[in-house]
């Protein structure tokens, strides 16, 4: 997960947003088949950041009855996956404990935070 | 630039992840009890609805009672089922747990729980008049057939 080659293992722990950023990042489906996987190399430390993100209950859900209809319209939403990378705030998560990283964080990375500069024809990289 | 909401939706999302199962025991137990609210409302009907032999009333008074009735809990039903949705949310629904796929959903969330809440309120009061207006109809318009009641005309045949 932290094995990028010019990873700056140094790089102090800051939770800062670096706003905009092109860079070699992509999205994959997990192995599950309900999640999605972020990955690319963190602008901040420059090391392997993989996010995982799971598709689950918001606030709530149940595969009931109810659920039948749900699974359907499930199958139509796993076919038309969304591009999360032009959605979604990327946070660093090398796995990499930084110096003065909290003991307790979300993110275990540098702490920086980003978004991935679409590319000119609209898409993301 | 300093971190705003992001970090937090995103950390928000994070830990849904492993609070699905309460949320979803929550929902399922709210679920459970606005359904048998509704079956509550037949009882409520039969109860409100005054006359018990709506075959005394002119045929008009009958057709519009029926309707008036229907409606009514019509009415009630949705309402019922509109607030428990306006409560507990879609069952089955899901969504990617990404911070910012969280936060758009919990604004549209907010914005469709405001107005459930309104029609369930409408729906809720037109069934209750629309109950009424059944009882007004059904007191309003009964006949007075002249025929005893069954126990006096046994006894008056019997005499």
């Amino acid at each position: 997960m932290s094995e990028g080659g010019g990873h700056r293992f140094e790089e102090r722990y800051a939770e800062r947003d670096l706003g905009e950023v092109a860079g070699d990042f992509r999205q994959r489906s997990g192995p599950d088949g309900r999640s999605v996987v972020l990955e690319g190399t963190c602008p901040g430390c420059l090391g392997r950041s993989v996010t995982r993100i799971p598709r689950g209950a918001p606030g709530a859900g149940t595969k009931g009855l109810l659920g039948r209809f749900g699974r359907r319209r499930e199958a139509r939403e796993a076919e038309a996956e969304p591009d999360l990378l032009e959605t979604e705030v990327l946070f660093c998560e090398c796995g990499y404990a930084h110096p003065e990283q909290p003991a307790e964080v979300a993110f275990r990375g540098c702490g920086a935070q980003w978004r991935v500069r679409p590319d000119d024809d609209g898409g993301t990289p | 630039m300093t971190p705003g909401p992001d970090r937090r939706w995103a950390e928000l999302a994070r830990e849904q992840e492993f609070l699905q199962l309460a949320e979803v025991r929550r929902q399922a137990e709210g679920w459970r009890n606005g359904l048998a609210g509704t079956t509550a409302l037949l009882t409520v009907l039969v109860f409100v609805k005054g006359r018990d032999n709506l075959a005394d009333l002119s045929p008009g008074g009958r057709v519009t009672a029926m309707v008036l009735l229907g409606a009514g809990f019509l009415c009630l039903l949705c309402g019922t089922l509109t607030a428990v949705r306006a409560c507990y949310g879609r069952p089955g629904e899901s969504v990617y747990l990404g911070g910012q796929a969280l936060r758009r959903w919990t604004e549209r969330e907010v914005a469709r729980a405001g107005r459930l809440v309104i029609t369930a309120t409408v729906l809720s009061v037109a069934g209750v008049l629309c109950v009424a207006a059944a009882v007004g109809v059904a007191w309003s318009t009964t006949q007075d057939t002249g025929v005893p009641p069954e126990g006096g005309a046994a006894r008056i045949a019997g005499r």
